[in-house]
């Protein structure tokens, strides 16, 4: 029953690695991080770590900050590139080591995604609140998980969305009441600036599907 | 049905008549934050930035409003500002819209306790 499976294993594993890695390159060469995301994601789903250590590698040591500042806003690439950053210089070590030790692919593979995700929670937790006590912080800054957020909002309103939002909370709701009141309607705004302009996306995705 | 279907297009609802004018007021200052502010100051209504771009986006689409693309400044943390300008049609809706209001109110100013 072993021998099947491995070939199985394999077979998937190299149209994996084909695909996984086109995406890459184009997604790459045509400075669309997402797509590139997109071929690391393939590669991961097909099971193979030899797969997913080659593009790791390789999107880590492609410009990816460069290629993150082409796709979006500053503050946008700011945040992503720590994640990004981490996961492909982790992941591939310990998935490497793991093929190497237990010689068994789909185990890499799963260590190596627990790996990442537990990177990017550890980015998104720890480090964060860490870095947050030790660096005095600037009240005329806006909550940036709030800001985060703003990231589900759709790409033709966000930029300009943000800029609204920071230059209201900088320049009239931040010297009229104080930090804490300033951070609260931020977060008010945000929350209540989602839902319409998701939902008027979905309907404009929904038209343009029906017609 | 497609008579109907341009009628509801052209017509404009309380909030668009609200962002239109804002915006027409402003002229060429009329960006999201002013369009957000005047509308608090002027007409008392609170909104979510979501909701202004949501209706400004569905202006745009319905040719009323076209918008173009300002310059970064660093109190919007080095983002452009997005200018809207009324454009004929807009003006034209806008006109019915005042119009329609004026017939109306017509001879209700003693039941409303005044025009003021």
């Amino acid at each position: 029953m072993r021998a099947p499976l491995n070939r199985w294993f394999w077979k998937v594993s190299v149209v994996g690695l084909a695909s996984g890695t086109l995406l890459a390159v184009v997604g790459i060469a045509s400075r669309r991080i997402q797509l590139a995301g997109y071929g690391v994601a393939a590669a991961l789903v097909c099971g193979a770590a030899a797969t997913a250590l080659l593009t790791t590698r390789a999107l880590s040591i492609l410009p990816v900050r460069e290629a993150l500042t082409a796709n979006h806003a500053p503050w946008i690439a700011k945040f992503l590139y720590g994640p990004a950053l981490i996961a492909s210089v982790l992941a591939p070590l310990v998935s490497l080591a793991i093929n190497i030790v237990s010689k068994r692919v789909l185990l890499g593979t799963i260590v190596l995604e627990l790996v990442a995700g537990t990177a990017i929670l550890a980015y998104l937790t720890v480090v964060r609140r860490v870095v947050k006590r030790l660096l005095p912080q600037d009240p005329t800054k806006p909550p940036s998980a709030a800001k985060f957020m703003l990231l589900l909002v759709p790409r033709r309103d966000r930029e300009h969305l943000v800029g609204d939002l920071e230059e209201e909370y900088r320049t009239i709701v931040l010297p009229e009441y104080g930090a804490r009141a300033a951070k609260f309607w931020y977060w008010c705004q945000v929350l209540s600036s989602i839902a319409p302009l998701l939902w008027s996306q979905s309907k404009r995705i929904a038209g343009a599907v029906l017609a | 049905m497609q008579n109907r279907i341009n009628k509801k297009c052209d017509s404009l609802g309380e909030f668009e008549t609200l962002v239109l004018m804002a915006v027409l007021r402003l002229g060429d200052a009329a960006y999201g934050m002013r369009i957000h502010e005047e509308l608090e100051n002027r007409a008392g209504r609170r909104c979510s930035y979501g909701a202004l771009y949501t209706t400004l986006d569905r202006l745009e689409e319905k040719g009323y409003v076209s918008s173009s693309i300002g310059e970064p400044t660093a109190e919007r943390g080095g983002r452009a500002k997005k200018y809207f300008k009324v454009d004929n049609m807009g003006r034209a809706a806008l006109r019915r819209a005042y119009r329609t209001t004026l017939r109306m109110a017509e001879g209700l100013e003693p039941l409303l306790g005044g025009a003021q």
